[in-house]
C-alpha cells in the first residue's frame, strides 16, 4: 500500500509532473496577457489559451503512459 | 412554423425516449446501475458523455456570440480553463474518487470527514447550485426553438423539460449516458461541418482569420479587462471538473480508475477541437456577413443559415442546439435527483430503505426536480445568468478544498473541512453580491481563503485524525486496485 512520505499521499511521478506542467502552462499566458503582439490578427494571449485546450489533455494522456510503463 | 426542422427535432426527442425506454430493463430496481450505471461505462462511451455534459447550449451559442462581442481571446481564455481543469481532475481525483466507490460527491465528503453538519450542507447547496444551472439551461433551450422553430417560449420549455426528465427517471445514469453519446456526436458533427464549409467559403483557415479580423480587429485583441477578470473567469471552470457534480459523476460511472482517467482527458480534445475551429470560423464569418448582430449569440445559428441552405441541415442543426442543451440538463436532474435522493433522504431520514425504496425515491425526486426546474423556467427569474455563474463559482468556493485535501492531505479534518467550506461560500456570495469586483473574479479570493482556513483549522484539530479513515483513503490511492478490480470482474 502506497502511503507516502509525510503529511501526503504519494503521487506518482508522472502524474506530479504532469500537473507541474499544466499549471505552468496555465500561468504562462498571463504573462502576455497585456501584450500587443499578434499572428493573424489574433494576440498571442488568445493563440496560447487556445492550444492550451489541445496541449493539457495531451500532457497528461502522455502522463498516464508513462506510468504504464513505470508499472 | 418551420416543418421539416420541427420534425427532425421531433424524431430526435423520439430517439432520446426510446433510449430511456430500452436501458430503464438495465436498472430495474438496482441502484447502483440508477445512479453510476453499474459502474460500467467504458472509455470511449464516458469521452463523449463527459464532453456533452460539459458542452452546454453556452458551447455552441453562448461560446460564438461571446467570441463575437468581447473577441477571441477572452472566449479562449475562458474555455481553456475549463478544458485544462478535467487533466488536473484526473490526477487529482479521478483515480481516488472512482477506487473509493462512492456514488455521489457528498457521500465521498461523509466517508472522509463524517460531520453532521457537512453532511446537511453539501447536498443543499448542490441541490440549490444544481437546480438553478438546470433553469438557466432548460430557458436557453426556450428561446432557441422559439428562434429556430418558431414555437412558443412555454411550449418548447416544457415539451424540452419533460422529455429529458422522462429519460433520465425512467433510464437514470444509462439513459444519461446513451443519450449524451448520441447528443455529443451529433453537436460536435454539426458545429465542424458548420466550421468546414466557413473555412472552405473564406478560401482555408488562415484566410478566414485575416479576413475576419481585417472586418473587425478587436476579434483578435485582449478586451481592456482587469487581469483578474481574466483570470477569475479561467480559474471558476479550471475547479469546476472536480467540483461540479454532474461532471464527477461521470467519474463514478466509469469502469476503472484508468478508464476514468483516460476519458476526462480524450473528452476534453474533443471538446477543444469543437470550441476551436467552431469559434474561429463562426466568430470570422459572422464579423464578415453579419457585422452589426444586436444579439451576438444568434451568430452560430445565422452563420449556420448561411452556409446550410438545405432546411434537413438546418433541421439537423436545431437537433444539435437542443443536444446541446438535454445533454447538460440531463445529468444535471440526475445530480439534483442523487443529493436529494442518496444524500439527504437516505442519509437524514431513511437511513434503513432498501435498494427497491432508493430506487423508487429517485424516480419521484427526478421527476420533482423536472417540474420545479419547469416552474421556474416559465417565470425566470431576472438575474438568472448571474445566478447561474454565481452557482458554478459557489460550488468551486465551497467544495474545491475539502475534496482535494480530504484526498491528498493526511492531516486534513472534519473542522477543516466544514470551516473551509462555509468561509470559501460565504465570503464568494459576500464578495459577488456586496463588492464591485469585476465579473468572474471572485473566486481569485474565495478559493485561497477556503484553503487557508482548511490549513488552519486543521492543524488546530489535530486529535480528530481518525487513523482508520486514513487507512480507507490510501486504498483509494492505490493504482493496483485497477487490476484487482478487473481480475475479480474476470
Amino acid at each position: 500500500m502506497k502511503k507516502g512520505n509525510g503529511n501526503w499521499f504519494e503521487m506518482s511521478k508522472s502524474d506530479f509532473w504532469s500537473m507541474v506542467l499544466i499549471l505552468l502552462l496555465c500561468l504562462l499566458p498571463f504573462a502576455l496577457v497585456k501584450s500587443q503582439s499578434a499572428f493573424l490578427g489574433i494576440s498571442h494571449f488568445g493563440w496560447i489559451m487556445g492550444l492550451l485546450m489541445f496541449l493539457t489533455p495531451v500532457i497528461s494522456l502522455a502522463g498516464i503512459v508513462f506510468e504504464k510503463r513505470e508499472n | 412554423m418551420k416543418t421539416v426542422e420541427l420534425a427532425i427535432t421531433l424524431g430526435y426527442i423520439v430517439i432520446c425516449i426510446l433510449i430511456g425506454v430500452w436501458v430503464s430493463r438495465r436498472v430495474s430496481e438496482s441502484s447502483d446501475d440508477y445512479w453510476v450505471a453499474g459502474r460500467k461505462i467504458g472509455t470511449f462511451t464516458n469521452s463523449w458523455a463527459i464532453m456533452a455534459a460539459l458542452g452546454s447550449g453556452g458551447s455552441i451559442l453562448g461560446v460564438n456570440g461571446l467570441a463575437y462581442k468581447l473577441g477571441i481571446p477572452y472566449t479562449f481564455a475562458m474555455y481553456a480553463g475549463a478544458v485544462a481543469g478535467f487533466p488536473i481532475a484526473a490526477i487529482l481525483v479521478a483515480r481516488q474518487l472512482r477506487n473509493f466507490r462512492v456514488r455521489t460527491v457528498p457521500e465521498f465528503l461523509d466517508f472522509r470527514y463524517n460531520n453532521k453538519l457537512l453532511n446537511i450542507i453539501v447536498p443543499l447547496v448542490i441541490l440549490v447550485c444544481m437546480e438553478v444551472y438546470v433553469v438557466a439551461q432548460l430557458k436557453a433551450a426556450g428561446v432557441t426553438a422559439v428562434y429556430l422553430l418558431g414555437v412558443p417560449y412555454k411550449t418548447a420549455v416544457v415539451l424540452t423539460a419533460l422529455v429529458f426528465t422522462l429519460y433520465v427517471s425512467i433510464g437514470g445514469m444509462w439513459a444519461v449516458t446513451l443519450t449524451d453519446v448520441l447528443q455529443g456526436i451529433l453537436m460536435v458533427t454539426m458545429v465542424v461541418i458548420v466550421a468546414i464549409a466557413v473555412f472552405m467559403g473564406f478560401g482555408g483557415f488562415a484566410s478566414t482569420i485575416q479576413q475576419g479580423t481585417a472586418a473587425f480587429p478587436a476579434l483578435g485583441a485582449v478586451v481592456d479587462k482587469p487581469i483578474i477578470s481574466y483570470a477569475g473567469a479561467f480559474l471558476v471552470w479550471f475547479i469546476a471538473a472536480c467540483t461540479v457534480p454532474h461532471l464527477v459523476m461521470r467519474v463514478f460511472t466509469a469502469r476503472d480508475a484508468h478508464s476514468a482517467r483516460l476519458s476526462l482527458n480524450y473528452s476534453m480534445l474533443i471538446y477543444a477541437v469543437m470550441i476551436f475551429f467552431g469559434v474561429i470560423a463562426v466568430a470570422s464569418a459572422g464579423h464578415i456577413l453579419f457585422p452589426d448582430l444586436a444579439d451576438a449569440d444568434t451568430v452560430f445559428l445565422k452563420v449556420m443559415e448561411h452556409y446550410m441552405p438545405s432546411r434537413i441541415m438546418a433541421g439537423l442543426a436545431v437537433a444539435a442546439v437542443m443536444a446541446a442543451v438535454m445533454s447538460t440538463t440531463d445529468a444535471l436532474i440526475l445530480a439534483v435527483s442523487s443529493a436529494a435522493v442518496n444524500d439527504i433522504y437516505k442519509k437524514h431520514f431513511n437511513p434503513q430503505a432498501n435498494e427497491k425504496t432508493i430506487f423508487k425515491m429517485g424516480l419521484v425526486m427526478t421527476w420533482v426536480a423536472g417540474l420545479l426546474a419547469i416552474y421556474f423556467a416559465l417565470n425566470p427569474p431576472k438575474l438568472l445568468t448571474m445566478l447561474y455563474t454565481a452557482a458554478v463559482g459557489l460550488l468551486g468556493s465551497t467544495l474545491f478544498a475539502p475534496i482535494i485535501l480530504g484526498i491528498w492531505w493526511k492531516k486534513a479534518t472534519s473542522q477543516g473541512a466544514l470551516w473551509s467550506c462555509i468561509s470559501g461560500g460565504v465570503s464568494y456570495l459576500y464578495l459577488l453580491w456586496f463588492t464591485p469586483m469585476p465579473a468572474l473574479s471572485h473566486v481569485l479570493v474565495s478559493v485561497p481563503l477556503s484553503f487557508a482556513v482548511f490549513f488552519v483549522v486543521s492543524l488546530m484539530t489535530q486529535s480528530a485524525v481518525d487513523s482508520k479513515v486514513l487507512e480507507r483513503v490510501a486504498v483509494g490511492h492505490e493504482r493496483e486496485l485497477k487490476a484487482a478490480e478487473a481480475q475479480a470482474r474476470s
